[in-house]
Order: structure tokens, then sequence, then C-alpha cells
């Protein structure tokens, strides 16, 4: 994720002087807008951070999969009306976020909450991974996906300021793109979402052997 | 944890897991950048005047979904499709009437097993094989159904269809329920214009070259599309064809015709108008018509012989 803009207000503006790949990504989105075709240069850009975000909202490779192609198909559907005002991510960001709201309305959450990432532990990696290999993939996995138990029993407007927060490691200005809101709300979002969070995974049933 | 800035502090150090990514990724993107196939009968605008018919055929297919082209053009990368703008791209019918793009990279025996693919595809549809990927919805609030399709080969590859394929028992039901699906919106889209319920919404010109290939004495019609950044392609097709068969930069042609390879015999500038219909439901739908005048002038006989031509097209080989 790009280091968003420094914001000392509530009204969120990028410079695109200020930030090339902003200027070369307009320019991305309205050749895209002219030739659906060269819609496969946004793809490429994001296919992989969207597809990662929904895979650390969903713990699911097959959803991830299928929500992330959906993504992609409703923007493309999407552009000729889409108005570029600083940052594509943010609303793919966006489809995406809705996306898996959609998905968790029609699907039962037990379907999802379960233990289906270890199946899928061949295809998941770690940026930094540790001196242990699989074992030590296993165990960060297990980490995360405690973390995202309790997660889920939160309210989702706060998975997802907290997800995109520190699962995607975004600053406050582009979530606030991302969901459309003041900057002041999402830091108060993020604020209570942490102390709920910290309640339930205090909660949330460990593991032998696991310790944050 | 003692408090919540230690908790802050240990969440942002958690490792995060990443999803590597699998053929999905370029099976979704040949997906989206050949989103339809052209000849299904269901596309965006199924009835124009035949220069038109023809011309939008070809930027359909450019950017159409065929089976095949999930297959050949798995690994293209926007790029690519700019850079292949300076080569030849072969057009290439995989059977009954559907068409692929051949890029000029791709593998030698890619036509052949684009036609193959095609034939394996109409038995899985039989034979209730295929896996559902998708609706995609079209502009206009059209629908397409993708779904996937493991070959003989082992290679997998997505079409898109105008109707679910679980309400067909064969691939000549399809044909038939899709004509027929196709048949009903025609009238309904005859009716709006009948009934003056339409609006412009683009007119564009389209400049065809009618040529001659030294060469073979092969007349060929070679029409320009303007591509955003500038670049021009030349596509190419014989007089006799129903389709486009290969495209150049438009530069090339004009090279080759500089060069006396390809003598230019008359030039053809037609005007491209599209519109939107509401139909007798409330619901939108486009119609493009190619031509010397646009819809509002265009006498109600006309319309009605467009309308009877294009349901003669869709009954036959060209959809």
């Amino acid at each position: 994720m790009v280091p968003g803009p420094d914001v000392k207000s509530d009204v969120v503006q990028f410079d695109a002087a200020a930030r090339p790949e902003i200027a070369e990504e307009a320019e991305l989105v309205e050749r895209a807008q002219a030739l659906p075709r060269a819609f496969g240069d946004l793809y490429d850009l994001y296919y992989g951070k969207i597809l990662g975000y929904v895979y650390r909202r969903t713990l699911d490779a097959a959803v991830a999969e299928e929500l992330t192609s959906n993504t992609f198909f409703k923007a493309l559907r999407a552009l000729p009306e889409y108005a570029h005002r600083g940052h594509f991510g943010a609303w793919l960001y966006r489809i995406a976020t809705n996306e898996i709201k959609v998905h968790r309305r029609t699907t039962s959450s037990r379907r999802e909450s379960g233990l289906k990432w270890r199946e899928e532990l061949g295809r998941v990696h770690f940026a930094c991974p540790g001196p242990g290999g699989e074992e030590d993939a296993e165990e960060k996995m297990r980490t995360f996906a405690q973390l995202h138990e309790a997660l889920r029993r939160l309210p989702e407007a706060y998975q997802v300021v907290i997800s995109l927060r520190y699962f995607e490691a975004m600053p406050y200005a582009e979530i606030a793109e991302v969901l459309g809101k003041r900057l002041g709300t999402v830091k108060s979002l993020i604020h209570r979402g942490l102390e709920r969070l910290k309640r339930q995974y205090r909660r949330e049933p460990r593991e032998e052997g696991f310790s944050p | 944890m003692r408090d919540q800035g230690e908790f802050e502090r240990w969440l942002a150090q958690v490792p995060v897991p990443s999803l590597q990514e699998g053929p999905h990724r370029e099976q979704v993107k040949a997906q989206l950048l050949h989103p339809t196939h052209p000849s299904q009968g269901n596309g965006e605008e199924p009835m124009r005047t035949r220069t038109a018919f023809r011309t939008t055929r070809l930027l359909k297919l450019a950017a159409g979904l065929l089976i095949a082209a999930v297959v050949v053009a798995a690994g293209w990368t926007a790029e690519k499709v700019y850079e292949s703008v300076s080569k030849k791209s072969r057009v290439v019918e995989v059977g009954d009437g559907y068409h692929t793009v051949i890029p000029p990279d791709a593998p030698a025996d890619s036509a052949e097993k684009a036609k193959r693919h095609h034939e394996e595809m109409k038995q899985l549809i039989g034979q209730k094989k295929y896996k559902f990927v998708n609706t995609f919805e079209m502009p206009r609030g059209r629908k397409h159904y993708v779904y996937q399709f493991t070959f003989a080969d082992g290679s997998k590859g997505g079409c898109g269809f105008s109707i679910p394929l679980e309400k067909v028992t064969s691939w000549d039901d399809y044909l038939q329920k899709s004509n027929k699906e196709q048949a009903q919106l025609n009238e309904k889209m005859r009716k709006a214009i009948v009934a003056g319920k339409f609006r412009a919404i683009n007119v564009e010109p389209l400049l065809t070259h009618v040529c001659r290939e030294v060469d073979s004495g092969q007349k060929v019609r070679v029409q320009r599309i303007a591509l955003p950044d500038g670049k021009q392609i030349a596509s190419f097709r014989r007089e006799e064809a129903h389709s486009p068969e290969y495209e150049t930069s438009w530069e090339e042609h004009l090279e080759e015709v500089r060069q006396g390879k390809r003598v230019l015999l008359d030039e053809q500038t037609f005007k491209n108008y599209t519109y939107e219909l509401t139909l007798e439901d409330g619901s939108t739908t486009g119609f493009t018509c190619g031509g010397a005048q646009p819809l509002e002038k265009t006498p109600p006989e006309e319309i009605a012989r467009m309308f009877d031509q294009a349901a003669g097209g869709a009954a036959g080989k060209d959809r």
C-alpha cells in the first residue's frame, strides 16, 4: 500500500504531482474507461492486493478468489461512471468490502469461520518467514486465525477499519476514502474497535501453547 | 496486555498471511478482457444495418470472450495487447460461427487447440461437466453467466453464456434457447423504437478502406479502429468473409499501400449511432445502428427491414 498524504484536517486530498503513481494511475483509469481491454493494467496492479485483502477477511481461498473476481467484474462494469479523484485502489477496496459484506449476509457464518485455513496452508505465505519453515507458518497462521475469529465477532464496521488499518497497513486518510467517511470518524471507529477487539480476543479460546 | 497501546502495537506486528496466486488470476483476467462471445447473438447490439453490424462485430470481437481465447490469451497482459498492434493477430473461427483472436506470439497450435476445446466444450455442456464461476452483468442490465470447463488436456477455460447452462440439456438446446431469448428481446426493442422510446447517447464515424491485395488479387475491407492512446488498428476482412481475419497497425496498412502491396480502391465512412431504448417493462437496453441517417429519420419500413434482417442473421450461422 502506498503511503497516504499527510492529513491534518478532515479534508482528504491526494496531490497527484507529489505522488507520481497517482498521475500514472489516473492515466491507466482514463485509458481503461475509453477501452475496456486496457483494464488489464489496473487488474494487474491490484489483483494481488485485493485477493490478499479478501483472503485476510475471509480466510477461505475459494471465497477470496470468488469475491476478488466479483470485485473486478463490478469495477469494470461501473468504470464508465467512475470519477477518478485520487486513488483507484480505494474504490476497489470499497467494492471488495461490499462484496465481503454481501457474502456474509448470504452465507452462514459457520461456513466461513471454520478451520479451512488448515487445508489451504500450502497456498499461504508470510512476508517474513521465520526460521521454523512450515511449522512456523502454521503457528503464525494459527495466531492470525484466532485474531480473525475474535475480529469476526465484532460489528462489521469495526472489522473493516481494523482490517484495513492493521492488516492492510492502510493510512487513516485512505481508509476514510475507502469507506467514504470523515477522517475523524475513521479514527474513532478504530479506537473503539480496538477496545472491543482486545476484550473479545481475551475471551477467545486458545490452543495449547499459544500466547500472544 | 496491559493497555490498549500495547495491544495495538502487538496487533500491528502480527504477521499477516497472503494467498499465493493461482490460475484464477489469468482466468479472471481473460474473462474481464474478453467478456462476451461476439457471435452468441446476445451481445449489446443485436441489431444494426449490415455495415454497422460488421463493424460492431469487429469491435466486440476484439474484446469478446471466446472459449478458446481463455487458453490462447492466458498470459496476455494489456501491454502485450498494445504491442501486438504492430504485428498481425489472426482471427480464426473455432466452430459454429464462433471466433477467437490468436495473438502473434501465441504457440503455433493455438488455433487447432482452440477449435478442439470448442468441440469439447459442446460435449461438456451436454454432460453437465462445468463449474459456474460468476455472473457478469453486462452494461444496460444484461447478464452473462460465466462457466469454467476442464478439457481433456488438463487445461481450463471459461466462457460466458447468455442463459444459465443448468437450464439447457445440450449445446443445441443452448443455441435454441439463446436465439429464442434474443428474438424476444429484438421484438421488445422493435416495439420500443416504433413507439419512439429511445434517445441517442453516442455517434461516431467509422472509416473503411476498400482495397485489393496485389499478391493474391483478393479484395479486402480494412476497418480503422482508434485506440485511446493514439494508436490505430487496421482490421482486415476479405469481401466474402463474415468476420475480421487479422489485424495490423493502421500505419502498417498505410505503409503497405504506399509500397504497392495493397491497392486502395475506395473508402467508406459511416456514422455509428448508439441509442438507449426503454423497453415496455421499463428496463433500458442499448441499440446501435450505422448508416447515413440517425434512427429519428429512419422510416418505419426501414426499421422493420433491419429487424427482419437481424432475425434472419440470428437464425443463420452468422449469429
